[in-house]
């Protein structure tokens, strides 16, 4: 394993490679400062620009988005009580209560510390747990692909906001957009309705950045959003003693929660933050000061994200399958690429794994340094008002649709799916599920078909696999549990009713 | 938002009925050859099953809900719209005007009509954006921008 990691600094040191990791987590932090343009957006941006350069540099730059934005976010959290990015919601509770009390730096410098030390056990854990998960998916076929994909689907409804039933409506839709498009086996035009920009399946990109950058943008316009930053000078990012006492603690717990939490389809920055909070309450021996400036309720959540993002990376690097939309992006990168995914991806592509996995050594520590001494940077970008910020999100969103294929009717598909994701939204529909559904749809219906096939057109073929068995078993356990809570609730009411 | 949740489940089954009715015609085929309508049935199918779920879900009897409006900001959601509209008109327009015209219309629309900021903001954040991003997407990342009729 050390031969491979040093393997991993010599891709990564490369010069080029150097800069393209600057550039991910400097992008990353600042897409994470910056509210309404979540590193999803950012990475779908500068997808395209990622086309002119080797699948290594690109997989270097956007990973260093995806985890530098973890970073940023925390400082609107703390500054604005405005997460800058969605992981970064629970940080709000005590950080902005923290800088009300003046302690913002504290509550920053924790933050940034407790995100290196969380983003650096990922990375350990990354490099441990990948390689033999990898040897174990070589034993996989169709049946235990397409399994693997409908617990993935499953998971991510579980693990969603909101209406698990909406989120699974959301994930079936997904299934049925990714659909769309030349059939592979019979070679026909599925539901494209003649449109040139639908022959090629819906685009990802456009679909993501209409769903998360488009709606993003509509719904902050319509709500009229006015920031007020913290005025206070911010001093002290250093924490003293007592607050490395209180911290250490949610740190350690935060990094292996986060990373676990992250490798699960669905899991990732999201996920691990908000049950890292939850833990930390939970354990404190003063559960009713959270929400009053603990410095717990920082330390814990910022460094599950950053180590849930490490995490989050396993399933893709591994299986081939992503588990976020993020994931899905840079699965996106890799294929059109021409990278071959899946279990021997760190046999056949050894650069790309450990060139990432050293990156992302360098790329925390980088961020270390940017994110402390640059607060004051990040501070004043922050004043820019956001009536002078969204003319530019759309200006990239519509330079990123129109330069994959240098065709405006991808862009137009990006509005349409903007105006899309603004309804969901407004009907309390999570568009996550969505896009991993999209993304999965066409490779879950190519294991399906072909165990099929092989099976003769027996469905027990998914059942007679040990390993399919057992996925789709905790699928179904995962459907089923939330009616457990519904039905004891019936039964004790039904039981008092009987009592009087 | 029960309220809510009736209708769009009732949009979704509709949706859900037209898959299954458009993948019945791409052909099903059969379980040893299944066709190339058989996957988007089986997601047609899951949709309006779990539609017609939320739909009684969303119909037994609850707490009173309070009523929302949908668009409690009436002026936000008109400048949402508009920005739609000028987002699209921009987009179609580029290909005829050019990207760095139609970019500078674009922004300046933007800036003074939705975002109200003062003239001297507007002219220099429109043009300053417009070239600075022609430069790095036309030149640096090497994008093929669309050109009008002036050239670029």
């Amino acid at each position: 394993m050390l031969p491979d990691l040093f393997y991993g600094f010599s891709v990564v040191l490369a010069w080029n490679n150097l800069i393209y990791c600057f550039l991910g987590v400097l992008m990353g932090t600042l897409v994470g400062v910056l509210p309404g343009l979540g590193p999803v957006a950012a990475m779908s941006l500068l997808f395209s620009a990622t086309l002119h350069i080797p699948p290594v540099s690109g997989i270097i730059m956007l990973a260093g988005i995806y985890y530098g934005a973890q970073y940023g976010g925390s400082t609107t959290s703390i500054l604005l009580n405005l997460p800058g990015e969605a992981s970064s919601v629970v940080t709000c509770i005590d950080g902005y209560q923290m800088a009300r009390q003046g302690r913002a730096g504290p509550a920053l410098g924790i933050s940034a510390f407790g995100s290196f030390i969380g983003g650096t056990i990922s990375i350990l854990g990354l490099m441990l747990i990948a390689p033999p998960l990898a040897n174990f998916a070589l034993r996989f076929g169709f049946p235990e692909y397409f399994s693997l994909m409908c617990l993935g689907l499953v998971m991510v409804s579980f693990l969603a906001r909101g209406s698990m039933l909406k989120a699974m409506m959301m994930a079936a839709f997904g299934l049925f957009l990714g659909t769309i498009g030349m059939d592979f086996i019979v070679g026909i035009p599925k539901f494209t309705f003649g449109l040139n920009v639908l022959m090629d399946g819906v685009g990802l990109i456009p679909a993501i950045m209409g769903l998360f950058g488009i709606s993003e943008v509509m719904l902050n316009i319509e709500e009229s959003l006015h920031q007020e930053v913290f005025k206070a000078k911010i001093s002290h990012l250093l924490p003293n003693l007592k607050e490395w006492k209180d911290s250490i603690m949610p740190i350690l717990r935060g990094s292996f929660l986060g990373f676990f939490l992250g490798i699960l389809p669905g899991g990732g920055a999201l996920v691990s933050s908000f049950t890292s909070y939850a833990v930390e309450k939970k354990v404190s021996k003063y559960p009713e000061k959270f929400g009053t400036g603990v410095i717990e309720g920082v330390a814990g959540p910022e460094t599950a994200n950053n180590a849930g993002a490490g995490g989050a990376f396993i399933p893709l690097l591994t299986l081939g399958i992503p588990s976020n939309a993020v994931m899905a992006i840079l699965l996106g990168l890799l294929l059109t690429q021409g990278v071959q995914v899946g279990p021997l991806l760190i046999k056949k592509h050894s650069d790309i794994f450990w060139g990432v996995v050293a990156s992302m050594y360098l790329g925390n520590a980088m961020l270390l340094v940017l994110n402390l001494p640059l607060i004051g940077i990040w501070v004043k970008i922050l004043k820019v008002p956001y009536q002078i910020l969204f003319p530019m999100i759309l200006l990239f969103c519509v330079i990123g649709s129109y330069s994959l294929n240098y065709n405006t009717d991808d862009v137009l598909l990006m509005i349409f799916f903007g105006v899309v994701g603004y309804l969901l939204r407004k009907f309390d529909y999570d568009a996550a599920p969505l896009i991993l559904a999209l993304v999965l749809g066409p490779m879950m219906e190519n294991s399906l078909r072909q165990s099929l096939l092989v099976s003769h057109g027996n469905f027990l073929i998914f059942l007679t696999h040990p390993i399919s068995a057992t996925l789709l078993a905790i699928s179904v356990l995962l459907l089923i549990l939330p009616l457990f809570p519904w039905f004891l609730t019936r039964k004790w009411k039904d039981l008092k009713e009987k009592e009087s | 938002m029960k309220k809510n949740d009736r209708r769009t489940s009732l949009l979704w089954l509709v949706l859900a009925i037209l898959i299954c009715w458009g993948s019945v015609r791409l052909s099903l085929g059969d379980l040893r050859h299944p066709g190339p309508g058989f996957f988007s049935f089986l997601a047609g199918a899951i949709l309006g099953l779990l539609s017609i779920i939320l739909f009684w879900q969303s119909d037994k009897k609850g707490p009173e809900e309070k009523r929302r409006a949908f668009w409690p900001n009436p002026q936000g959601a008109r400048q949402m719209i508009w920005m739609v509209i000028a987002l699209t008109i921009y987009v179609i327009g580029m290909n005829y005007v050019g990207f760095f015209f139609s970019t500078l219309l674009f922004l300046g629309c933007l800036l003074s009509g939705i975002g109200h900021q003062k003239w001297s903001i507007v002219i220099s954040v429109t043009i300053l954006v417009a070239i600075v991003s022609y430069l790095i997407f036309q030149y640096w990342l090497d994008v093929q921008l669309p050109r009008g009729f002036l050239g670029f």
